[in-house]
């Protein structure tokens, strides 16, 4: 590899490609399966049911504290079959690379793939390079889609939320978003924090493995966890009650949030679930998620309601669903599906 | 009884508008036996209807006493009908029937305690002495104790409540005040007064039934007296009642109902109180005056004197009743008990009473037995009920009078009963804005304004606007066949019409321009006027938020066509609670240097590093949405000239602008007395731009600002320049306006001066709140009217 930059001969299909996946991406995160570069992973057998999933992923910076777009490739994709209750098993990995990326960059981030899907116990089995002319990608992009098994007979589900179910949080939210962005504006936020990129599925397998009766989980991304929870209640068709001092937001991020002008509750995660469990099983399942450094400041933050509001009924059949922020004072709000870029509401 | 005159002619009469629950029957009637008339009058839906045959000229004296202010009088003769089963000697008073709902009625509104009651009240001799529920054919609730139209004994809650044969007596004799008086009741039938107390210290509270009135008021006093909290159940909800003299008593208060800033209001005996301290404490003025005491008994903001040296026996007002505002807001009892009350702490105790809605803030009033009983300890000390149950809650009216024009701020009791005549033909529903939320409803010609309800943030509130659709919607048998919402995506109000609305469309309506539309329809409007809606913020149709929105409307069309230059606002929401950010973002849109900005605003509320970093989300345009809201230049000034670095509730830096700045009216030595915020007009596509660069530029580099002397007054006064060029500008005669802004009573006596030099009339509403309380109504027309925006 004689350039110390990415080529569009490097996604040509010809020389430099192979070359690029044989020196880097072999044997980086090489396996058998990979290594036959074969044009599809002949998978075996499975005993559980399979999950399957995918996720594409764009971030400016791809390097930000506490990460970089490689392990979040492999995260991300691992949370979402580790919510669904599976244990990750394959992964297929494409990348889109913007002409002239430096390869010094690249390495650093197929390096950090492989420590991920490593950590995650799942094996990269098929994959894909592409280059695109500069200013066409910011960077690189990567797509993965991976398939998890699940070794219990019904999978997680928003179907499945109860009334009365407790809603727990694995961890302090909001950390991924604001490092993410202060890292990206340059805004001096005068303190040191860090992405909260985790694994998901060991805390959720540790709960299932140990009875934990858990009838529904979701990894808090994009929307944060009022996204989360404004999906869910209208997936579950409940009524969610949140209680606003307990839900877990670190003095930095509540801070930031605050200077910002951003709702913690819609800043993004990257390591973070809420889960959905009999309220009777909160305390044991609270004790097996501070185990791991990931669910450290698991909480619970509120409850299913018995039913969805009844009385929006007024000129039509349609119940409507929602969720409740209740305050330190017992008022409670109706959380509303902010817009994209939280534009205020109040005069 | 002498033989009637022949019949000459038989008239059939119809009368709309203010015409049940103002005892105008039982006088028709006494009218018609004077003048020797034959024939019936009933309640009819919300009209009354009469049939009635006599002389010519005895017709033509009837017609003549018909005709009142309130009422559309129609008439017709008819040929004489010998079948017709009415037609008996004499004149009778038939029961109310109702009428197919093709259109919204118009409801009997609730009234306040009138002279003559109050007198028969007051009187030991009268059989009435004491008794709470006292009420004629001149007042008394209505609206808030109507389960059906039309308004009649048997459709209010005293329906539950037979009257006594004494009751029966005085209802059936045409002498009497209280004949034909629908909730005519006395101690022996009518409703009971209740206090519910724990038995113990901290016990929950129950009701005693074992004691009399006169009993419960003596506790009540007692309890005010030791500086307690006492919850009365009032016409349409529950008050929360404290001695206004007590500073730690009023403070208390503020805690449990988690409202720490927000002015509270008075309730006091009688004018005669208000008038003693006119001149001294505040101002008043003859159309105040009328207000205190008209039926609707509204919350009437006086504007406070500062004059010191105040004797301090006519200051008996806590510091912590309404600090930091320029108003002092006075209402007069609205019910015996009120008066009740008023008048014996102030016999005992010498003091007026603070009077506020009993409700956690962000919540609604609150008005069933059960609720307030389980709130007793934690938001009051005793209860003060009855056993009558309340139909439609709404809270105390507020409003100020200014140079003879009505503002009405929040319109509720006495008030929200009434309709308008709207162009609108289908059964449309209105769902408001999320702030100061209220609905409306149009069906067949007529639309109804809910009354306020609050902020829709807040789950409790929302399904009060549930519970009050239902209601007044079910008085109405009124079903929508549409649904119209503010068009900000981010509305809690719009986001629950669309999830709730099943098979119906939900049209939306930019903010600004049903605020307008609003205006269109309550103000005497030209063809061809300029409407200036100028507030806090609302979605526009660009996706930025607008707020000092000019329109031009001509033929029937309306055209976005100038509003202030934009700018940003650094942290979104948190720009609109915390001024100092406006100060930077302005500074920044103005391209006055960083170290220059962040130097001078540095304060000790606000730091140099948060400066720096919000300077630095200004120039990342990283959640700074655009804005051209005129509230947020107020802010921005507030704090440069004033350091108020946080809105400690809605509009309250602008309000501490006023203030300085009326202050600054009276000391008229002031070094900024002549200069001016001069705004100029920019062309930019299409748009007029009003370009406050230069003006903040100067605001902002003044070396004397540090005290704000003089500059407040030349902000306000630069506003309103502002809209009197854009008149020139556009050539109208006629300013409409609406929006919050407008609520400034400064800002409109400066443009009142300003339109009498210029020969321009401005115009605002006295039926509904320039503020999103009217929003409703305006979002009603733009569903079904051609008044539609032509851009």
């Amino acid at each position: 590899m004689k350039e110390s930059r990415i080529l569009l001969t490097h996604g040509s299909g010809g020389e430099a490609t192979r070359d690029l996946v044989q020196q880097l991406m072999v044997p980086g995160y090489g396996n058998d399966t990979l290594r036959q570069l074969t044009d599809g992973a002949v998978l075996p057998r499975l005993n559980g049911t399979p999950v399957f999933t995918t996720d594409s992923y764009v971030i400016t910076p791809p390097f930000f504290p506490g990460g970089d777009i490689g392990a979040l490739s492999v995260m991300g994709t691992c949370n979402d079959l580790a919510v669904m209750g599976a244990v990750p098993r394959w992964l297929s990995l494409a990348f889109i690379l913007e002409e002239s990326l430096p390869l010094e960059r690249l390495e650093k981030i197929v390096q950090s793939i492989q420590r991920t899907a490593q950590e995650a116990g799942i094996e990269i089995v098929t994959g894909d390079t592409k280059v695109v002319e500069r200013g066409k990608a910011d960077q690189l992009f990567i797509n993965t889609a991976g398939i998890g098994e699940l070794l219990q007979p019904l999978a997680l589900s928003p179907q499945r939320i109860q009334p009365g179910d407790a809603m727990v949080v694995s961890n302090d939210i909001g950390r991924h978003g604001i490092a993410v962005l202060a890292s990206r504006e340059g805004i001096n936020l005068d303190v040191d924090l860090q992405s909260d990129m985790a694994l998901l599925h060991p805390l959720i397998q540790a709960l299932l493995h140990n009875g934990i009766d858990l009838h529904c989980a979701r990894d808090l991304t994009r929307g944060g966890l009022g996204g989360a929870l404004l999906e869910l209640a209208e997936q579950g068709g409940r009524d969610l009650r949140v209680v606003e001092t307990a839900v877990p937001v670190s003095d930095t991020v509540q801070a930031a949030c605050e200077l910002l002008g951003f709702d913690p509750l819609f800043v993004a995660n990257e390591g973070c679930c809420v889960l959905f469990l009999p309220q009777s099983q909160v305390a044991e399942a609270l004790a097996i998620l501070r185990e791991f450094s990931a669910g450290r400041w698991a909480t619970q933050i509120g409850e299913v309601l018995a039913k969805a509001d009844q009385t929006a009924t007024t000129f039509s059949s349609t119940t409507v669903s929602g969720v409740r922020l209740q305050n330190a004072y017992g008022v409670e709000r109706q959380l509303g599906w902010h817009t994209v870029d939280q534009l205020p509401r109040i005069c | 009884m002498p033989t009637p005159p022949m019949p000459t002619s038989l008239m059939h009469i119809t009368m709309r508008g203010e015409v049940q629950g103002i005892g105008l029957r039982p006088r028709i009637k006494r009218w018609a036996d004077a003048l020797g008339l034959q024939g019936w009058v009933r309640n009819q839906g919300d009209q009354v209807e009469l049939q009635v045959s006599g002389t010519a000229s005895a017709l033509q004296q009837l017609l003549a006493q018909l005709q009142g202010p309130q009422r559309v009088v129609q008439f017709a003769r008819v040929a004489p009908d010998q079948s017709d089963p009415f037609t008996q000697p004499g004149f009778s008073i038939l029961p109310g029937v109702s009428m197919p709902a093709d259109r919204l009625y118009q409801v009997p509104a609730d009234r306040g305690i009138c002279a003559a009651c109050l007198q028969e009240f007051h009187d030991i001799a009268s059989s009435r002495y004491h008794y709470p529920f006292i009420s004629c054919n001149d007042c008394g609730p209505r609206f808030s104790l109507l389960t059906r139209l039309p308004f009649a004994r048997a459709n209010t809650r005293y329906g539950q409540l037979p009257p006594c044969p004494q009751c029966q007596a005085e209802f059936a004799d045409p002498e009497n005040r209280r004949f034909h008086s629908e909730l005519i009741s006395c101690a022996g039938c009518g409703p009971r007064l209740l206090l519910g107390a724990p038995s113990a210290p901290g016990d929950v509270a129950v009701i005693d039934a074992a004691l009399a009135p006169d009993q419960i008021v003596v506790r009540a006093v007692t309890c005010l007296e030791q500086g307690g909290i006492v919850a009365v159940k009032s016409v349409s909800g529950m008050q929360l009642l404290v001695r206004a003299d007590a500073q730690s008593a009023v403070q208390r208060l503020r805690r449990l109902k988690q409202r720490p800033h927000k002015p509270l209001a008075l309730l006091v005996p009688s004018l005669q109180w208000v008038e003693q301290r006119a001149g001294v404490l505040f101002d008043l003025d003859s159309s105040a005056s009328r207000w205190l005491t008209a039926p609707q008994r509204p919350i009437v903001l006086l504007p406070k004197l500062h004059r010191p040296g105040i004797d301090p026996l006519i200051n008996d007002v806590a510091n912590a009743v309404a600090a930091d505002v320029p108003d002092l807001g006075v209402m007069l009892p609205a019910t015996a008990l009120q008066a009740w009350l008023a008048q014996a702490v102030m016999t005992q105790l010498g003091v007026p009473l603070v009077c506020t809605s009993a409700n956690i803030s962000d919540e609604p009033i609150l008005f069933r037995n059960e609720d307030l009983l389980s709130r007793v300890g934690d938001l009051c000390d005793l209860a003060l009920l009855h056993d009558l149950e309340i139909d439609i809650p709404q809270d105390d009216s507020v409003l100020f009078t200014h140079r003879g024009h009505t503002t009405l701020l929040r319109r509720a009791r006495g008030f929200a009963h009434a309709t308008f005549a709207v162009p609108v033909q289908e059964s449309v529903l209105a769902v408001g804005g999320d702030l100061k939320n209220t609905f409306a409803l149009a069906q067949g010609g007529t639309a109804i304004l809910g009354p306020h309800l609050g902020d829709m943030e807040s789950v409790a509130t929302l399904q009060r606007q549930e519970f009050l659709l239902q209601k007044i919607a079910g008085l109405h048998d009124f079903i929508p066949n549409r649904i119209v919402a503010d068009a900000h995506p981010g509305y809690v109000s719009r986001q629950r019409a669309q999830r709730s609305a099943g098979n119906l469309s939900v049209a939306t309506v930019q903010h600004h321009h049903a605020h307008l539309l609003a205006n269109h329809l309550t103000c005497d409007l030209p063809e061809r006027y300029l409407a200036l809606v100028w507030d806090g913020s609302g979605y526009g149709t660009d996706a930025t938020l607008w707020g000092s929105e000019c329109f031009l409307v001509e033929a029937g069309k309306v055209r976005r066509v100038a509003a202030l230059a934009p700018f940003g606002l650094p942290g979104g929401v948190q720009a609109l609670r915390q001024p100092w950010r406006m100060a930077l973002a302005l500074s920044f849109a103005a391209n006055i240097p960083a170290v220059e900005v962040i130097q001078r605003l540095t304060s000790t509320t606000v730091s140099a590093a948060q400066l720096n970093a919000v300077w630095q989300m200004l120039e990342n345009n990283l959640n700074c949405p655009q804005s051209c809201a005129m509230g947020r230049l107020f802010d921005a000034a507030s704090y440069r000239l004033l350091g108020v670095a946080d809105n400690l509730y809605e509009g309250y830096a602008a309000l501490q602008l006023q203030t300085r700045a009326q202050q600054e009216t009276i000391a008229s030595a002031s070094p900024g007395h002549d200069s001016i915020f001069a705004i100029h007009n920019l062309e930019s596509d299409g748009l007029l731009r009003g370009d406050w660069h230069a003006a903040w530029r100067d605001l902002f580099l003044q070396e004397s600002v540090a005290s704000g002397e003089g500059y407040a007054l030349a902000f306000h006064r630069g506003i309103a320049q502002w809209a009197c060029q854009l008149a020139r500008h556009f050539g109208v005669r006629h300013l409409s306006l609406s929006g919050g802004c407008f609520q400034n009573r400064l800002l409109q006596s400066l443009l009142l001066d300003l339109a009498q030099a210029e020969r321009l009339e401005v115009i605002w509403p006295d039926a509904i709140p320039l503020n999103d309380g009217g929003l409703a109504l305006g979002q009603l027309l733009a569903a079904d009217y051609s008044l539609r925006n032509s851009t």
